[in-house]
């Protein structure tokens, strides 16, 4: 795939998660009753975890991008970003239990660890042997930080 | 609630049929959604929601791990 039509693709990705995650802000309820927050808390937590799975999609089509032109850039980061992806579907997990009766919280834990690995690395800042690459990582990543951010800002485990 | 907000209500209500009037109660109250249905029901949406929406989460996580 051409780096024209993958920094077009990044942009589409990244149009698309900072739409999810405006749609799924944290939703706010007036309500006391426990079960109503916490299905709200869980919803909440469900779309932050589907916009990072939108962000890594896009992050993973560009890493492939460049995969034969900066060969240590892909070395480095496409552990970091299964990684990640793993750690995202931990907390999908964790959450479907929430849903069905697991009250031990377990998900928050795997929300904080997903901003904990993600701050391991910056993957905007490398020195890529074609500027272009770096301008289509920061187009590809913008929707990840954006997901990332958002996550951190809600459960902690700072990025 | 102010008579005059009341009285209004009470029009629209007459004009457009009650329910347009449960809802601007609700929404006056905030939080419309949740006012407008019980939490059983809203709950159950909210459920559903999340269950499609980590479902899809899941899919594309896949994409990622390459």
């Amino acid at each position: 795939m051409n780096q024209k039509l993958t920094l077009v693709l990044s942009i589409v990705a990244v149009i698309l998660s900072v739409a999810a995650l405006a749609g799924c802000a944290y939703k706010k309820v007036n309500s006391n009753n426990p079960a109503v927050v916490a299905a709200v808390s869980i919803n909440s937590a469900a779309h932050m975890t589907d916009a990072l799975g939108n962000a890594l999609a896009g992050a993973r089509q560009y890493l492939e991008s460049v995969k034969t032109t900066e060969p240590d850039y892909y070395s480095k980061f496409d552990p970091w970003i299964t990684s990640i992806a793993k750690k995202n579907d931990a907390a999908i997990a964790a959450l479907r239990a929430a849903e069905v009766g697991d009250t031990s919280g377990s998900w928050i834990a795997a929300m904080q660890a997903i901003a904990a690995e993600a701050g391991k690395e910056s993957p905007t800042v490398w020195g890529f042997k074609n500027p272009s690459s770096q301008t289509g990582a920061i187009a590809a990543f913008a929707a990840f930080e954006a997901a990332l951010s958002t996550i951190a800002s809600h459960f902690g485990g700072k990025q | 609630m102010n008579p005059a907000l009341l009285a209004q209500l009470i029009q629209l209500g007459t004009q457009y049929g009650i329910p347009i009037v449960e809802q601007a109660i609700a929404a006056m109250k905030g939080n419309p959604q949740q006012q407008a249905e019980t939490d059983d029901a809203y709950i159950a949406r909210l459920n559903a929601d999340t269950t499609s929406t980590l479902a899809d989460a899941s899919g594309k996580d896949q994409q990622a791990e390459g």
